[in-house]
């Protein structure tokens, strides 16, 4: 087994970290958020392409999980639950979206590309426009996904869900998971074709 | 492709987790302040309801200052002194009495207490009291076919508010305060609450009924489920309402005259996943659920929550397409809008839920 393995190997797991937040330790929480505080920030913000709307649902996920954890019972992953949690929320915000909202803000409101060639003079900043634009591309295809494709997309690249556990999350069997994940996959596939 | 490959991370997932990683995105600090700081609130708050819980349990494990036992104590010490008295008056008169039990004899010397609701009576003492009023004693405690005798069955000791005076010392007295028990003793097992409740159920309902005298709206054809929902003012008077249906999925106003924040909750969710702004169900006409004491606590957001919560719960055993999350995610959406906190100030909110098939049937017969 490789020393790199080792370390995933006897790190606390997620369930654990519940039980031992929910008997008064705080820094089980902590933890908690630590792991999980990027997949699920990304998780929304993209779902929801406003990075207020995405602060303010971030804070209602883990003010959920604070609440909820002494009736937290383990019948799943906490991830699918985490993220079932988040999906919740963000069902809820695109119901309530005001016609302004834009999902075009959120790329608005991310740093821009002089903000970030200036922080890593090392690489080539021909080499780093071009991965600024690949990004740029691929996470605004992403945004551009139909609701539910972009969801099952998010929840298996960002909350490293399984097709069953997308299924779970989501309300769907595992026909339409798999179908919505493969979907999604080729429309990503024709929108950034050129960067094939 | 099977579930291995739908599984695995594709080129393209890998790709755009590289993507991802490299997006310099992040919650605010505000944000992760207000997270960490409300998960130790959380953890506190539940540390010192914990802590009260258990001194509270302590203090209830020790005899209170008011404890009335000794009054049964001291009345038995007196039943026995006026036994003794009454055999020793007759030994010394030599006059043969009647066959009777020895406590029935205290119970006639002495007006023997016949505890109605905490405390049973103890076997002696309940022998002492007279045939109706061991009967009407027995309904509190340990004696279901006693009470069976009166048509109350097996009600709770707690159930008798009405009952004024503990101790039943006349035939007068007991057959007063079964007459009472018999109005107020409907649902067999009924609480104290619970009668209060039955009693404001039966009030909203003819309240409505009066409403509607001429019959409920037209109904939609499609409609699975149809949800009444009526303001009450706090003297019981309907302020306005409202009748929507359920089709399928998706929600269809008939009038929008009033917004509601907890309908859908009320369609067939048991009262205690229901929440505390006065909600009742009726279903074919029948109130199943109230709580009156609890309407309009003006706590929007807290309920919110609650919903949530209870929301989540239900996910983790059903669909999105289960009834009664489709009903909480509503609920939810229009307690956020607002209107639920406006209406806590003025009105109380009443919510009425028919199973519309069955309202549907009767009346096309």
């Amino acid at each position: 087994m490789s020393a790199a393995i080792m370390p995933l190997m006897t790190e606390t797991a997620d369930e654990t970290l519940m039980q031992r937040y929910a008997r008064g330790d705080a820094t089980a929480f902590d933890e908690l958020y630590r792991r999980h505080e990027l997949k699920v920030w990304r998780f929304i913000q993209r779902s929801v392409g406003n990075r207020a709307s995405a602060d303010e649902l971030m804070q209602e996920v883990w003010f959920s999980v604070a609440r909820q954890a002494p009736r937290y019972v383990r019948t799943a992953k906490f991830t699918t639950w985490l993220f079932t949690l988040a999906r919740h929320r963000v069902i809820d915000a695109h119901r309530m979206r005001r016609p302004h909202d834009s999902i075009d803000e959120t790329r608005a409101h991310s740093p821009q590309l002089a903000e970030q060639l200036s922080t890593s003079p090392a690489e080539n900043p021909a080499s780093q426009l071009q991965a600024w634009q690949e990004r740029e591309a691929l996470i605004g295809a992403v945004q551009r996904l139909p609701d539910e494709q972009r969801e099952a997309f998010l929840l298996q690249a960002e909350g490293e869900l399984s097709v069953a556990e997308i299924a779970r999350a989501t309300g769907v069997n595992l026909e339409t998971a798999k179908s919505r994940l493969r979907y999604a996959r080729a429309a990503l596939k024709t929108m950034l074709q050129e960067f094939a | 492709m099977n579930d291995i490959d739908d599984d695995a991370a594709d080129e393209l997932t890998l790709r755009y987790r590289r993507a991802s990683a490299g997006d310099p995105s992040r919650p605010s600090l505000q944000t992760r302040a207000a997270i960490s700081a409300q998960a130790r609130k959380v953890m506190a708050h539940r540390t010192t309801r914990a802590a009260d819980e258990a001194a509270l349990a302590q203090m209830e494990a020790l005899p209170a200052a008011n404890d009335s036992r000794w009054k049964l104590r001291a009345v038995a010490g007196l039943a026995g002194i006026g036994l003794a008295g009454l055999v020793a008056i007759q030994t010394l008169r030599n006059v043969p009495g009647p066959e009777m039990p020895p406590a029935t004899v205290a119970a006639l010397s002495t007006p023997a207490p016949a505890p109605l609701q905490d405390q049973g009576p103890e076997p002696e003492e309940r022998d002492a009291v007279a045939p109706e009023a061991a009967s009407s004693a027995g309904m509190g405690s340990a004696a279901p076919a006693a009470g069976k005798s009166f048509g109350v069955t097996a009600v709770a000791p707690a159930a008798f508010p009405l009952i004024k005076s503990r101790e039943a010392t006349t035939a007068r007295e007991v057959k007063a305060m079964r007459a009472e028990v018999a109005m107020a003793a409907a649902p067999p097992r009924a609480s104290t609450a619970d009668v209060d409740r039955a009693r404001w159920s039966s009030g909203v309902n003819a309240a409505v009924r009066a409403y509607f005298s001429g019959g409920l709206p037209t109904s939609n054809p499609g409609a699975s489920v149809a949800l009444f929902t009526a303001f009450m003012k706090g003297d019981g008077e309907i302020a306005r309402s409202k009748l929507e249906y359920v089709v399928g999925q998706s929600l269809s106003h008939l009038s929008e005259s009033a917004a509601t924040s907890e309908r859908f909750v009320a369609l067939g969710v048991p009262r205690d996943q229901i929440g505390s702004m006065g909600t009742m169900i009726v279903t074919d006409g029948v109130a199943t659920a109230a709580d009156p004491r609890s309407v309009g606590d003006g706590n929007t957001a807290a309920r919110v929550r609650e919903l949530e919560e209870e929301r989540d719960e239900l996910l983790r055993r059903f669909t999105h397409q289960h009834p009664q999350v489709i009903a909480l995610d509503f609920a939810i959406r229009e307690l956020r809008a607002g209107p639920g906190g406006q209406l806590d100030d003025c009105c109380r909110l009443v919510l009425v839920a028919y199973a519309w098939p069955r309202v549907a049937s009767d009346r096309q017969r």
